[in-house]
């Protein structure tokens, strides 16, 4: 028969309690006009992504775009860049996590 | 919005996104991204235009489950054998592949007693996951690790410093860097606990230093949620982190105290967390004076593979006690090192090949313009950012610590 003790759980620490929200999208229709703003995170061949991933969303919708960098892959983007970017957007990509 | 992320990096995004409380759409690519030839990014790009589409026709969910922590009973019921109990810690992955010791209350309470810390003493949100964790947490993992009592206030003052904005805890966790969290101990503490700071002062041998590396590691691991694979993504891993931890041996250095350096009080002990890589050796047997040693230490950092070439940060230099008093002896301090170091240790731009040198050097531009074919980088952005600290026993190897560049040691008193 196995004999048993207790331990603490080494993993165990509160959650927050926070509901997740859902990140909104906005509904799009062909053709419509969109404002796309593109967060380059500068890992290699990220740009070369957003630059596909654009042409392919102009195949879609009339998008206007421009492209904001976070300084690096590691750090979360500047406050100031965040808010540049969600002042222009009507939808972000951020890119990459790789 | 949407985030997009190669396969292999879905876990992470998905955490991250869960630790600040949105569930995100997430678009999933084919992995690897960076050293693709660019004209085979079409699938990558087409991958993402059409979860884009379907997101803005309504047609799909984000991607925000799949924690990768397991957050459950506060406390468990676990076989009492050893080897039993080592099994059921690695079934769930809550160790690190050597054997364990259980938390059980009493032990755990009795560490929180010696410190004289409450249990529900708030340390910290530690990332990726972000959860609310207490010294009892943490003193949990402590005992995990086999931490004698007298170390667990070590332990508590590595993890704050980890917190510090400028260590950037949850890039250090979960690069693809090998760079492991590293407890520098300095000041009487490191004697009045018996760590090691001569001969194998980076192990193996000492429990107080293995223990102390290895418990700041396991509570980072448990509590922030940085397993290794999903999280971790450390591409090869490192032995160093299994644990890495080492104290400043005072009683043979020409220069005095570290944290003194740093702006402490000599009678102060503190605890200094870098993210380095594992040492890398520097072993100079022949040199007879400082001029001469110091240019094989300028000659052992200038190369390429590390991340403070690219990506800046600050670094350790550990010099063994007879390779420091040479120095003294021929009139350089710490100064004088730091400036000669920044001065002459910098790397040739053709180096690293065209294209690492035009990545790094676009997406990251330094101060001044550099030529490919005759520039050359330099390792630190100051002297400041290099730090020099005296440990190790007899014999002529010293040490250099190059780090995760993205990232500055920070340093916290006892």
């Amino acid at each position: 028969m196995t004999t048993t003790i207790e331990i603490l759980n080494p993993t165990f620490a509160r959650v927050s309690g926070q509901e997740l929200r859902k990140a909104p999208f906005p509904r799009l229709e062909e053709g419509t006009k969109v404002r796309i703003g593109f967060l380059n995170n500068q890992k290699p061949n990220t740009q070369e992504l957003l630059a596909l991933v654009e042409s392919g969303l102009r195949e879609h919708y009339q998008v206007e775009s421009r492209t904001f960098f976070k300084g690096d892959a590691a750090h979360p983007a500047p406050p100031e860049v965040i808010e540049e970017l969600s002042r222009f957007a009507d939808v972000a990509v951020l890119a990459t996590a790789d | 919005m949407v985030t997009v992320a190669t396969a292999a990096f879905m876990p992470l995004a998905q955490i991250e996104s869960k630790a600040w409380g949105w569930q995100v759409p997430i678009a999933r690519i084919e992995h690897p991204l960076g050293g693709v030839p660019t004209d085979r990014l079409g699938s990558r790009a087409r991958e993402v235009v059409e979860y884009f589409v379907s997101q803005a026709r309504g047609q799909e969910g984000g991607r925000a489950g799949g924690t990768a922590h397991a957050v459950g009973e506060p406390v468990l019921s676990v076989p009492s054998d050893p080897w039993a109990f080592f099994d059921f810690i690695q079934s769930k992955g809550w160790g690190d592949g050597l054997p364990v010791l259980p938390p059980t209350p009493d032990r755990v309470e009795r560490m929180l007693r010696s410190a004289g810390v409450p249990a529900d003493a708030f340390v910290g949100f530690i990332p990726p996951e972000k959860l609310h964790c207490t010294a009892r947490d943490v003193a949990a993992n402590c005992v995990l690790a086999g931490l004698p009592d007298a170390a667990f206030p070590v332990v508590l003052a590595a993890i704050r410093a980890g917190l510090q904005e400028r260590f950037n805890l949850l890039g250090v966790l979960a690069t693809t860097n090998p760079c492991a969290t590293t407890v520098l101990v300095s000041g009487p503490i490191a004697k009045e606990l018996g760590m090691n700071a001569g001969a194998s002062v980076y192990g193996p041998g000492n429990r107080m230093n293995a223990t102390i590396g290895r418990a700041v590691r396991l509570a980072l691991q448990n509590l922030g949620g940085a397993w290794p694979g999903p999280v971790d993504k450390s591409t090869q891993g490192s032995p160093a982190k299994y644990t890495y931890c080492f104290a400043e041996n005072l009683e043979e250095s020409p220069w005095g105290p570290y944290h003194v350096d740093r702006g402490f009080k000599e009678s102060d002990s503190t605890v200094t967390m870098i993210a380095p890589e594992g040492p890398h050796n520097m072993h100079d047997p022949a040199s007879t004076s400082g001029d001469n040693f110091l240019q094989y230490v300028i000659g052992s950092m200038t190369h390429c593979g590390h991340n403070n070439l690219y990506h800046r940060g600050d670094t350790f230099l550990v010099l063994c006690p007879e390779h420091a008093t040479m120095l003294a002896r021929d009139g350089y301090d710490r100064a004088r090192i730091r400036q000669e170091i920044f001065a002459r240790a910098r790397v040739p731009a053709r180096a690293m090949g065209r294209e690492a040198f035009e990545h790094f050097t676009s997406h990251w531009p330094r101060k001044e313009k550099i030529d490919f074919e005759t520039g050359t980088l330099s390792i630190v952005d100051a002297p400041e950012e290099i730090n020099v600290v005296v440990a190790g026993g007899p014999g002529k190897h010293s040490s250099w610590l190059p780090t995760f560049g993205l990232t500055y040691s920070t340093i916290e008193k006892l």
